[in-house]
């Protein structure tokens, strides 16, 4: 209806391309429903940013188009990298492509870019806001209910793991795990949207983030809980921490009354106390791991209640019981570096050199059919598949490319000329086609398909030209554009999955490998403005690469590297995620599991075995051996090693340091089991299949 | 021989000679489908090359046998 309407409009104020209006909405149907008016800001805001950079490159280097090239592609190669933000992803890609497109779309005559640029505004206002105004008036949906939805799940699911904790994991829990940060990391973008449609969220949205901010916390705090308990004997946790059930009955009340008030019900809320004493004696019972284990389940356990009760705190001051309301302790802020994240330069480095591969083909290819057409494709589709997907072979957006196209065209030659009058366009052609398009394709093909269509249709202007040779010069053009994509997908990076997969797992284990070293040379006293970057960059990648890997290793070719590969590759990413936790807290300062220089001989150890791992990986058979041999031989960690006397109690200084000190031993062991269960499914993995040469068809 | 050209319908006459490319491309496609399907590509030394000549043969196969060029 969108499309109908939008070009409709464009048709009856005789706007120079009403297509452009077209692709404003196609564009738009990559969204889910309420997200369209952060797009519309995104898309006329990227528009803007796109036609300033065009208009000063433009009239910079008028006449020299190699500095318009280096130009060109150092913008886009800042704003593809800059798309891969997932918040502000659209305004770039907008940014990105504007250019191109502009400066494709009339090469005759230089001077008629500013028109153009005011042309595509208009069409791009047309587009957006009629399907802004369909969405909003027609299918009206509240973003605001479905972000206290995604809270209240959340809080859900933090309540339902907390129980995971105190009773032990269940098959329910894995279910409530899956997706669980994907919906943590989506909370700050449906907050962002749910503020721009619904006042009461934009009014409370400093408060709507710290809720999300400290849910998230206590969410990682629920993680780490869970990595501990899975460490301790079943029986151990109900017989040492007596309060456990009462603990767990507070957190269900609270988070009870939390998902109530979000979901705005009256609830009674108030945060009581809870009482997480040890059962005396508990060091006679209990070796020394356990029970330094026990305590930083135990510590975990006060951070989830401390953060529980700020939430609980903030969502009060949300539904205006200001009274009750404490002042907010400021959130730590993300550490951040200027070291730019690898794979991501990659990407944008494809997206330049498709795009200058595509100029190469202007310039010196003589008859090739539609060169800006190819240019265009090239850079609009490889933005979209470098940045957003870049394990995707280019070449599978073909089937969307031959529907969209031949479907417009047969369209174009066949049924448009019987058309009279804009009603009959509208009814018979726009609409049903459309519709199709979008019912039997999804994701990055619905645009493509849809998008093609347009230009084959050639909605260009009132005066529609009918030609055969537009329609098979645009198809080999696409064709073309996708080939070139295709050979960029491999050259000079190859994102091939499995060595996708490879390359970065090479990389996690190498920044593994510089947070082990930095912990053995010594803490973070006095390091240098260069090598705090480099730590930052580091913990990064560690934090990161496994849930990477696990996305990379879902798309390994199962018909060719076998379902068994595919498997032990997904886990390995997951063992991966557990000793990037071990590694965090070893390498945090601030946390009591901290490793310190007293633990050089395990330090070495796991260096020497994240040694053999990249070697077994590499194929050297041996390797496997002497890492579990590292593992299991490292020094039994007597230097931090407390002497038997009781941590519990009532924590005067003394007795903190030495439940310090038993819960790096326990973060030491659990360490040292992270990196021989990596070691373990890592042996599993068929590399030499993984790696086999294949066909990239 | 003279040129000639494929009727598709409709009054569009395509050259046999693009055919015979797409579909060779297609046929080539599909046997390194299988080729790696039962991990024979592995005993293949330059594999952009030997797709090459696959199309290359299904051109002269398909050219000479089936749609005459």
């Amino acid at each position: 209806m969108a499309m109908v309407i939008a070009v409709g409009i464009a048709m009856s104020l005789d706007w120079a391309r009403p297509s452009w209006a077209a692709l404003g909405v196609a564009v738009c149907t990559q969204l889910s429903d309420g997200e369209s008016i952060q797009k519309a800001f995104a898309r006329i805001g990227g528009t803007l940013l796109g036609a300033i950079v065009l208009l000063i490159g433009m009239s910079a280097f008028p006449q020299d188009r190699f500095l318009v090239l280096l130009y060109a592609g150092s913008m886009l190669f800042t704003f593809g990298y800059l798309m891969s933000s997932v918040r502000n992803f659209y305004f770039f890609y907008i940014a990105a492509v504007l250019p191109v497109l502009i400066a494709t779309a009339d090469q005759s005559d230089p001077i008629l870019f500013f028109q153009l640029v005011t042309t595509r505004l208009l069409d791009t206002c047309l587009g957006v806001g009629v399907y802004v105004a369909v969405a909003l008036m027609l299918f009206p949906t509240s973003t605001a209910a479905k972000f206290r939805h995604l809270i209240q799940d959340q809080a859900g699911a933090l309540r339902k793991l907390i129980g995971a904790v105190v009773r032990g994991a269940d098959k329910e829990t894995a279910q409530v795990l899956s997706g669980l940060h994907q919906r943590q990391a989506a909370a700050l973008g449906s907050l962002d949207v749910a503020g721009l449609d619904s006042l009461d969220i934009h009014e409370r949205r400093a408060d709507w983030r710290r809720a999300v901010a400290l849910l998230g916390e206590a969410l990682d705090a629920v993680d780490w809980a869970m990595l501990e308990r899975a460490a301790l004997p079943r029986d151990v946790l109900a017989r040492e921490l007596p309060g456990l059930e009462r603990y767990d009955a507070e957190m269900a009340a609270r988070l009870e009354a939390i998902a109530a008030m979000v979901d705005r019900q009256p609830a009674e809320a108030k945060a009581r106390d809870v009482d997480l004493a040890f059962s005396s004696g508990i060091e006679d019972r209990l070796e020394a791991e356990a029970l330094g284990t026990l305590l930083s389940l135990r510590a975990h356990l006060l951070e989830i209640d401390r953060q529980t009760r700020a939430l609980l705190d903030t969502v009060e001051r949300i539904v205006g019981r200001a009274e009750a309301a404490r002042p907010a302790a400021p959130l730590p802020a993300p550490s951040r570096t200027i070291i730019p994240d690898p794979e991501r330069v990659m990407c944008a480095v494809r997206v330049v050199i498709g795009f200058w591969a595509a100029h190469a083909f202007y310039i010196y290819v003589w008859g090739m059919p539609m060169p800006p057409f190819v240019l265009l494709v090239a850079t609009v589709a490889g933005l979209q598949l470098s940045m957003m997907m870049p394990f995707i072979r280019p070449i599978v957006v073909m089937p969307a490319v031959i529907v969209g196209m031949c479907g417009g065209f047969v369209i174009h030659i066949f049924l448009m000329p019987q058309l009279s009058g804009f009603t009959e366009l509208a009814l018979f052609m726009i609409f049903p086609s459309v519709f199709l398009i979008l019912y039997f394709f999804s994701g990055i093909n619905k645009a493509i398909g849809i998008a093609l269509w347009a230009a084959a249709t050639q909605l260009n202007s009132n005066v529609q030209v009918y030609s055969f040779s537009f329609f098979t010069d645009g198809l080999a053009a696409v064709f073309i554009a996708v080939c070139l994509l295709q050979l960029v997908w491999q050259f000079p990076f190859n994102f091939t999955p499995q060595r996708g997969y490879e390359r970065q797992l090479r990389r996690y284990l190498q920044s593994a490998d510089a947070m082990l070293q930095r912990m053995q040379d010594g803490d973070g006293h006095g390091e240098t403005w260069w090598q705090r970057q480099l730590r930052i960059h580091h913990q990064k990648q560690v934090a990161v690469l496994p849930q990477r890997l696990s996305v990379w290793a879902s798309q390994l070719p199962v018909e060719t590297v076998g379902p068994e590969v595919v498997q032990h590759a997904k886990e390995l990413s997951t063992r991966l995620g557990v000793l990037s936790k071990r590694l965090d807290e070893l390498s945090t300062g601030q946390r009591a599991g901290a490793a310190t220089p007293k633990m050089a001989g395990e330090l070495a150890a796991w260096r020497a075995t994240l040694a053999a791992l990249s070697a077994g990986i590499e194929g050297r058979e041996k390797a496997w051996e002497e890492g579990a041999q590292a593992t299991s031989d490292h020094p039994a960690a007597h230097e931090i090693r407390p002497e038997t006397a009781s941590p519990t109690g009532d924590g005067d200084a003394e007795r903190q340091a030495l439940s310090e000190r038993y819960r790096r031993l326990s973060a030491s062991r659990a360490m040292s089991s992270a990196l021989a269960g990596a070691m373990e499914q890592a042996r599993e993995v068929d590399w030499p299949r993984l790696r086999e040469p294949r066909f990239n068809v | 021989m003279p040129p000639t050209e494929l009727h598709l319908g409709f009054g569009i006459y395509a050259a046999p000679t693009f055919i015979v490319i797409v579909l060779a491309l297609l046929c080539a496609s599909a046997t390194a489908v299988l080729l790696n399907r039962y991990r024979l590509s592995r005993y293949f030394l330059r594999r952009q090359i030997a797709f090459f000549a696959m199309v290359t043969i299904f051109v002269v196969l398909i050219g000479t046998f089936i749609i005459p060029v």
